[in-house]
């Protein structure tokens, strides 16, 4: 029997970057928020220290900071006609665990989604026709639009103090940025980190083809920082031990870095940690949240009463449970009909490794998770697709974020995959080798979607995500494409063996591929294929918003952390202004 | 099983023991970073990330050396954080 | 005869380091460092009247045992040179430092940062340090300091503090008098010749007690052979 405890303003399930700074946001505006994180608290000092945090080992391979799969996992398949198996090793994906979350040990590369992405099927149907878009394709408009969300991404970018150089000022471009960018009001907060070789490699092979060359932003600073909430930074070292790793130096933006200070000193504030929420507990009617039911680490059960629920525990478990509490109806692929699960997208990957003269000394180990240099030419609808039979793009660049030898001994095709010969390669090749990066757009489809699995459960008896994706045609035609590209630079570079291929069917769930998992709680103008209105408010249960990339109807180009930024701050003023002075549908259904 | 699968995870495991800090007690002397170049576990690059083509040829330092360079060995590291 | 250098330091320090290091794209061989020479310097000076080293950064310690006078063995080539280019520009300051370096030129600088690098002398004995501050200084040194924000600073001085070739110095076994000195000239913006302002930053945030703690702790950590002189093995 859950034992009943005192209700509170607001509860946040899960305590990583949008927990944080809506609890912040919250908090500081005078209402009573606790924070349910299901990991350990944990801190720069002492639990990022070098030189224990740079354990390749322990950190990239073992996983030490992400989800423990051991007590809950997802389940895997192509399509409806196979039986899902559970990821028993996360290795394709890796949700992170633990105070701050998956910020704490993400890359840093900072994006704004362009205009155009946020009214996607309008602005492709108007551009190529209805027929253009391949019938399997469930892309939609997102119900807000990019000039609705530009100061909150401006407000998010200064409170990470992200290191950029800004392209498009106020509709003016500027020279060293990217000339495709979506319209920004100012300035980065602080310029673009230090050029690698690897970077200054690929920056003349692009502009020598008549590419836009330009640095990716990054959320590892490239100078000292104090962010509006008076918390610092310092300037990134180029450790090379950046993603999968938590920062030693107070260099990349997580929350510890950039708002956790703040949060922890207010007494309205309340956090609790090892505690797994089990549901979101609702009302008679099933149209009103009541709060939460979680164990903790002992395994006793509490239900935490609460006026507001914010779902902020990342995209897959957001979506979870919404499912796991029979909130919204779930979809079934087969009817079309429902709309929990629906839409679930991810991103679409390829590279290219160029292989230079051994007196050309590359030193991947001096790296940043955000560093590189990139062209936007061939991203998302910046180029015309009539000719090419399908949408999206992908941005393309050298950003080689470490030299860590377990994941990083390159060898040229050919090479023998063990033994002396192999030994011989990866000694004459790891220092002197670029790779090269598409990373590209992820199209919604009706196939792909979450559902939870009628077979495996969790530790805590609860049945796992169960996650259907395939990658969908349209995709592989845009990475053949623009993989054709990045061979084409890569050939550019000056090297003398250049090799890569473009993404490929089947999807495997076991080959790393970015934590970019989007969708299946999707925001809409329509409650009939979305989840969450506008402002990220559910529509059945108006006291429910999520706040993940679980809210995205299909992926962009771009990683997503930046726009979940901005929607992060654009859903805070939402309650701050219009929710918690009138609570209830903020859009009419 | 198939073979396959076992040659893969195999593979696998010998890589992460050669490549691993040597700590784990594979890795022995840091050869296998010698051999290819990798500074190891102390890494601060600021002034010579952008020194393009620079000779980084200090000898490797484990995450587990002390100030005089002997390596302490801990194979029973937990792969989680408690 | 008095040289006088006006190049500017980065100038300086490039064909430094283009002596120190071989580049792949170097159009000729670069003049490689001569230790020996620079061993010679150390002892007699120059012939344009730069002093022995060895007159005030002695083996034994200073001559009038106030530890001001920073231990220069074993310090990275890289790292040494550009303290001595920055000197000879202004970059760094110091009375006495400065017009020395001045009367160093580009070929003697790269000697002497090679007979530092490649050298070692024992540790001179020096009075015991308090136990509690030496303990404070430990934990910042190896954890830093949470409250302050402050990472640890082995993360970028190494094991023990023993460096990391080629850029940051050694701080084992360094004398705490300068440890102390320099640490308050980066607080107070004195001193200011690091990339990135990585120590002026960082120092910020460290109280008096702080920057005693750690070089009461670093100058007492024992048998300080730093990376670039460690054996091979």
């Amino acid at each position: 029997m859950a034992e009943r405890l005192r209700p509170v303003d607001a509860v946040t399930i899960g305590v990583g970057m949008t927990g944080s700074i809506l609890a912040k946001e919250l908090a500081a505006a005078g209402l009573k928020v606790v924070g349910i994180e299901r990991g350990a608290g944990r801190d720069t000092v002492p639990d990022f220290q070098s030189p224990v945090m740079h354990d390749e080992l322990r950190f990239a391979i073992r996983k030490s900071l992400m989800m423990d799969a051991t007590r809950e996992t997802m389940t895997v398949r192509a399509n409806v006609d196979q039986t899902a198996l559970p990821l028993r090793r996360i290795s394709g994906f890796l949700p992170g665990t633990g105070l701050g979350g998956s910020m704490v040990h993400w890359n840093g590369q900072t994006w704004r989604f362009q205009i155009a992405d946020f009214i996607y099927r309008t602005r492709m149907e108007e551009r190529y026709g209805k027929t253009f878009l391949d019938p399997d394709l469930a892309i939609q408009d997102w119900g807000v639009t990019y000039n609705e969300l530009e100061p909150h991404y401006d407000r998010f970018e200064y409170l990470c103090g992200i290191s950029g150089k800004a392209g498009n000022l106020n509709g003016q471009l500027q020279p060293g940025g990217n000339p495709f960018e979506g319209w920004r009001s100012r300035e980065y907060p602080t310029p673009p980190m230090k050029e690698a070789y690897c970077g200054a490699l690929f920056r003349r092979a692009a502009s020598e083809l008549g590419y836009h060359p330009f640095p990716m932003p990054s959320a590892n600073l490239s100078q000292p920082y104090t962010n509006p909430e008076g918390v610092s930074l310092h300037a990134c070292v180029y450790c090379g031990f950046c993603e999968r790793f938590g920062c030693e130096h107070y260099a990349k933006s997580s929350p510890q870095t950039i708002v956790m200070p703040v949060l922890l000193k207010n007494p309205n504030f309340e956090l609790r940690t090892g505690c797994q929420v089990l549901r979101i507990t609702l009302d008679n009617t099933g149209r009103k949240a009541t709060g939460v039911v979680y164990t903790d680490a002992a395994g006793h059960e509490f239900e935490q009463p609460a006026e507001l629920v914010l779902v902020t525990a990342f995209a897959l478990n957001n979506v979870r449970l919404l499912l796991l509490s029979g909130i919204g109806k779930p979809y079934d692929p087969r009817t079309g009909e429902g709309v929990t699960g629906r839409n679930y997208s991810y991103q679409t990957v390829s590279s290219v490794d160029v292989f230079y003269d051994e007196s050309v000394n590359i030193n991947p180990f001096m790296a940043s998770g955000a560093l590189g240099t990139i062209i936007d030419d061939f991203a998302g609808d910046n180029f015309d697709h009539g000719p090419h039979g399908f949408i999206g793009g992908a941005f393309i660049g050298a950003n080689m974020s470490h030299g860590r030898p377990i994941e990083f001994h390159p060898t040229p095709p050919g090479t023998p995959t063990w033994g002396q010969a192999w030994k011989d390669a990866v000694i004459r090749h790891y220092n002197h080798t670029v790779t090269l990066l598409a990373h590209g757009s992820s199209a919604s489809t009706r196939g792909n979607y979450l559902d939870l699995d009628p077979t495996y459960r969790d530790a805590w008896s609860q049945p796992l995500l169960r996650m259907t994706f395939e990658f969908p045609e349209n995709d592989i035609r845009m990475s053949a494409f623009v993989t054709d590209k990045m061979l084409q630079i890569g050939r550019a570079m000056g090297g003398k063996t250049v090799a890569g291929a473009p993404a490929k069917r089947p999807y495997n769930a076991t080959i790393y591929q970015t934590t970019h998992n989007t969708g299946g709680a999707v925001m809409g103008a329509d409650p009939r294929t979305s989840v969450l209105n506008r402002y990220l408010q559910c529509w059945d249960v108006p006291n429910v918003f999520v706040i993940g990339a679980s809210a995205y109807p299909q992926n962009a180009t771009y990683n997503p952390t930046g726009t979940l930024g901005a929607l992060t701050y654009w859903v805070a003023d939402a309650l701050k202004t219009k929710y918690l002075r009138s609570p209830g549908p903020l859009v009419p259904t | 099983m198939p073979a396959r699968e076992f040659f893969a995870h195999l593979w696998e495991a010998t890589v992460e023991g050669f490549f691993a800090d040597p700590v784990y007690g594979g890795n022995r002397d840091m050869i296998a970073w010698r051999m290819i170049g990798f500074p190891g576990a102390y890494a601060s690059y600021y002034d010579v990330v952008d020194k393009h083509g620079i000779v980084i040829d200090r000898p490797p330092m484990s995450l587990a050396q002390d100030a005089m360079g002997h390596v302490h060995l801990n194979p029973n590291i937990p792969p989680k954080l408690p | 005869m008095r040289t006088r250098n006006i190049l500017p330091s980065g100038m300086i320090l490039a064909i430094v380091i283009a002596a120190a290091f071989k580049f792949a794209d170097a159009q000729t061989a670069p003049r490689q460092p001569d230790a020996k020479h620079g061993a010679d310097i150390v002892a007699h000076g120059t012939a344009a009247g730069a002093p022995p080293c060895e007159t005030c950064h002695s083996v034994n310690g200073n001559p009038d045992g106030s530890g001001t006078f920073p231990r220069l063995f074993a310090l990275p080539a890289y790292y040494l040179a550009k303290q001595l280019t920055d000197y000879k520009a202004g970059t760094r300051t110091s009375d006495i430092m400065q017009p020395i370096a001045q009367m160093l030129s580009a070929d003697e600088i790269a000697d002497l940062a090679a007979f530092y690098a490649g050298a070692n002398a024992p540790l001179p004995s020096l009075a015991a340090p308090d136990p509690a501050l030496v303990a404070a200084g430990q934990q910042l040194a190896m954890a830093g300091n949470a409250a302050k924000a402050v990472p640890a600073c082995n993360n970028c001085h190494g094991p023990g503090g023993a460096g990391l070739p080629p850029t940051i110095p050694p701080l084992a076994g360094q004398f705490a008098p300068y440890v102390v000195s320099e640490l308050q000239l980066w607080q107070r913006g004195i001193r200011k010749n690091d990339g990135g302002a990585q120590m002026s930053d960082l120092v910020q945030r460290l109280d008096e007690r702080d920057i005693a703690a750690v070089a009461a702790y670093y100058q007492q950590v024992k048998s300080a052979l730093p990376a670039s002189a460690a054996p091979a093995k």
